[in-house]
């Protein structure tokens, strides 16, 4: 490159002149395309373009604490509206909307409380994000009854963990519930790493009845070939990632066994690169293992999800507008066919 | 002396007992693996008892709310 190539885009200053809508915001932040503020444009742009693109399908990778923090509603209209095709989660976040959708509440605290004293009311802390003890044990007991009564229904035989998730959502009666919409929008939910949350612990309880008729078995080797066969059947692939963690490594993971790579990739993420960790691997990275195509629209948002993700979702709807009405390209290629067919 | 031992024996400062409506109630996962019903009051106190390995407040809270509960009973009548 020559020198002058270097300075083709003037920095425009960021303008805030009377009321803006949330999309004229990020415009502003577009036009001065530094830093954060022209990371987080860029992942508006890119999402954006992900759902206009008909041969896209949209993966919402979720980790993190944000489904207790206030995000269980925002992932359950995404899910609702089609503006997410296929969801890979941490079990613990499905065990959050689980205890909501059972009556359970998540409460404002603060950080600096005194967790010894938390602990002596049984009260456990996410960082200023407070739930009783007792909203656990409630989705302990009734998880269990469902546990068995799942078990009895598929006479012993091992479930997916999309299959259990949607097994799940089918119980439930909230329809704020990102399980129900789930199921009831027929949207793949995987849980790879469902052991590894309150989800585990109710099967100990589960099994641990005198005389158990059948005992639940979920087998998350199952959504493996699910999963691949999305990414190999869809034109394009693309990626929301909130956080990272094993549900970013299994989308991404997936998408290179289908022999393929990430068309679009959103990164929101305050991990770094610099452990060798995947949640703080930067695309780049990623490009190296084929899992993102090197020419990929890509962008990785360094920031608060709680933040940063309800703004990108808020531009981009605003952008699409209320007449936009996406029909996902699996949708349209096998109709909405019921998962018992 | 034996008395207060026993008093003292509550499902709600057993080792393994989890709140279920907090301070009344707790969740027994020993009866619940026995199939019997899990729900026990806080107060109760049964021959599996534990000795105590969890610090908290559900004895103390469930002991108020009764005497509350006595308290209030008695201004009534």
């Amino acid at each position: 490159m020559k020198r002058k190539d270097y300075l083709q885009n003037p920095v425009k200053h960021i303008k805030i002149k009377g009321i803006l809508t949330v999309d004229q915001l990020i415009q502003q932040f577009q036009g001065s395309g530094s830093f954060g503020a022209g990371r987080l444009a860029r992942a508006c742009n890119i999402y954006e373009k992900m759902l206009r693109d008909k041969d896209c399908t949209v993966f919402l990778s979720l980790s993190g604490a944000v489904v207790p923090a206030g995000m269980r509603t925002l992932v359950t209209d995404l899910i609702r509206t089609h503006f997410v095709d296929a969801v890979v989660t941490t079990g613990a976040s499905m065990v959050h909307d689980a205890i909501e959708a059972i009556g359970g509440h998540h409460y404002k605290g603060s950080w600096t409380m005194d967790d010894r004293e938390l602990y002596k009311y049984h009260i456990f802390r996410i960082y200023d994000v407070l739930v009783p003890e007792e909203d656990y044990v409630r989705l302990d007991y009734e998880f269990s009854e469902m546990y068995g009564e799942i078990a009895a229904e598929k006479k012993g035989a091992s479930l997916s963990s999309n299959e259990f998730a949607w097994e799940l959502g089918k119980r439930l009666k909230d329809s704020n519930s990102i399980l129900r919409a789930a199921y009831e929008e027929n949207v793949p939910i995987f849980i790879p790493a469902v052991r590894d949350s309150e989800f585990g612990y109710v099967h100990l309880l589960h099994a641990s009845q005198k005389n158990p008729k059948i005992t639940l078995h979920v087998d998350a080797f199952k959504d493996v070939p699910l999963i691949c066969d999305i990414c190999r059947e869809s034109p394009k692939n693309g990626m929301m990632v909130i956080g990272g963690g094993v549900p970013r490594n299994t989308v991404q993971s997936a998408v290179i066994a289908a022999n393929k790579g990430m068309d679009y990739a959103v990164v929101v993420t305050m991990d770094r690169p610099e452990t060798g960790g995947l949640s703080g691997s930067t695309l780049r990275e990623t490009v190296s293992w084929g899992k993102v195509k090197r020419e990929a629209d890509k962008i990785m948002v360094i920031g608060d999800a709680l933040i940063i993700f309800p703004i990108i979702i808020a531009c981009v709807t605003e952008r699409l507008g209320a007449s936009f009405n996406r029909m996902p390209y699996l949708k349209r290629k096998h109709g909405k066919r019921r998962r018992s067919e | 002396m034996k008395d207060l031992e026993k008093e003292k024996k509550f499902c709600g400062n057993c080792s393994s007992h989890s709140p279920y409506k907090y301070p009344t109630q707790i969740f027994c996962s020993t009866r619940y693996a026995q199939n019997k019903n899990p729900i026990v009051d806080t107060l109760r106190s049964c021959a599996d008892w534990n000795p105590v390995a969890q610090d908290c407040h559900c004895v103390r809270d469930a002991l108020k709310e009764k005497n509350g509960e006595q308290r209030n009973a008695k201004v009534i009548t």
